[in-house]
């Protein structure tokens, strides 16, 4: 008996479509889901970054001398517990939207600075914190924010800034630590 | 039944190809979010930056040390308020230690090592927030007063 060969193409044709409908079933039953957005952990990078450089910036002495004051200890120096802030506020959204001039930046960075320090009065330690500097819109968008990102930077001062009683802020050489969170608006 | 016309196979076949070509290039398109979402996130967990500023601050803090008169209340200052504040808002555990050969907590007069010119104070700084743990040796020279 002569096999029959006629019709060859036919079923490399349907064996072809068989294997794709296979590999187009295994792709999507085997795909993981990522809830988030896509690209939001990577602006989230960059926006981390860009606030680690600018507090390191702001915390370089001007003099060569180590353990000088910064200007950014020079600034929690003299933000006193009454006093706003009136430094901090200026420069660092001046600095997180500095660029090159060859791209459009949008400027839509929002930020809330709080220091954290240690307090030894009467024997007892316990950390201490307030509210050192915030953007002047911070507290309208935090109807619309994404989620913010936290960057901390330990800065040296060589006292307690102004106003504060012995058993709030010790009146010593101490590192204190600076917490800012920055969001998109 | 008809015989198959089988011209035009060449045709058939490129165009398998291609199409074949197409779907590798798109699962290549369709990796690069989750790339580059995966990278975003080691270098957002991994403390850079945290370990960074502990270094800079010791070897800030050890370079005044020699000339300091009060120099074993600089490094308790220094050595409790990085351990509470790192412990209490960066989630992680920090510290230091100096001349680990005389008495690991404070910076003694002999250093750890020394040669003809120079005292070597050895500054062992640690860092670990459960993820990542870091330990440097650091050997800080001194010039010995003759």
């Amino acid at each position: 008996m002569v096999m029959n060969d006629e019709g060859q193409l036919y079923t490399i044709e349907g064996v072809t479509a068989g294997i794709i409908m296979l590999v187009t079933a295994f792709t999507i039953f085997n795909s993981g889901i990522v809830y988030t957005p896509g690209d939001a952990h990577i602006s989230d990078m960059q926006i981390q970054q860009l606030g680690y450089d600018a507090l390191l910036m702001m915390d370089t002495p001007g003099e060569m001398a180590p353990l000088s004051a910064s200007p950014l200890a020079l600034m929690i120096l003299n933000k006193s517990k009454i006093n706003p802030d009136t430094e901090f506020v200026h420069s660092f959204p001046h600095y997180l939207s500095l660029g090159t001039g060859t791209t459009d930046i949008v400027d839509s960075l929002e930020y809330n600075a709080t220091i954290y320090h240690r307090v030894t009065h009467g024997g007892v330690e316990k950390v201490q914190s307030y509210l050192f500097s915030s953007s002047p819109n911070s507290e309208v968008s935090l109807l619309t924010r994404e989620p913010a990102i936290s960057v901390t930077r330990y800065v040296w001062l060589p006292r307690s800034p102004t106003g504060y009683g012995a058993s709030e802020y010790d009146n010593e050489k101490q590192l204190v630590l600076l917490e800012v969170l920055i969001w998109r608006r | 039944m008809e015989t198959l016309n089988d011209e035009g196979q060449w045709i058939v076949m490129m165009g398998f190809l291609v199409a074949i070509g197409m779907f590798m290039l798109a699962i290549v398109i369709s990796q690069a979010p989750l790339v580059g979402q995966t990278t975003a996130e080691s270098v957002i967990e991994f403390p850079k930056n945290e370990v960074q500023d502990l270094r800079g601050k010791l070897v800030s803090m050890t370079s005044t040390l020699p000339d300091d008169t009060n120099r074993l209340t600089l490094q308790k200052r220094f050595r409790e308020d990085i351990a509470l504040l790192s412990m209490s808002r960066n989630n992680a555990i920090a510290g230091f230690g100096i001349d680990p050969l005389n008495n690991g907590n404070y910076w003694h007069e002999n250093g750890t090592y020394k040669d003809i010119e120079y005292t070597y104070h050895q500054i062992n700084i640690y860092y670990n927030n459960g993820i990542t743990k870091y330990n440097e040796n650091l050997l800080l020279p001194e010039k010995i007063q003759r």
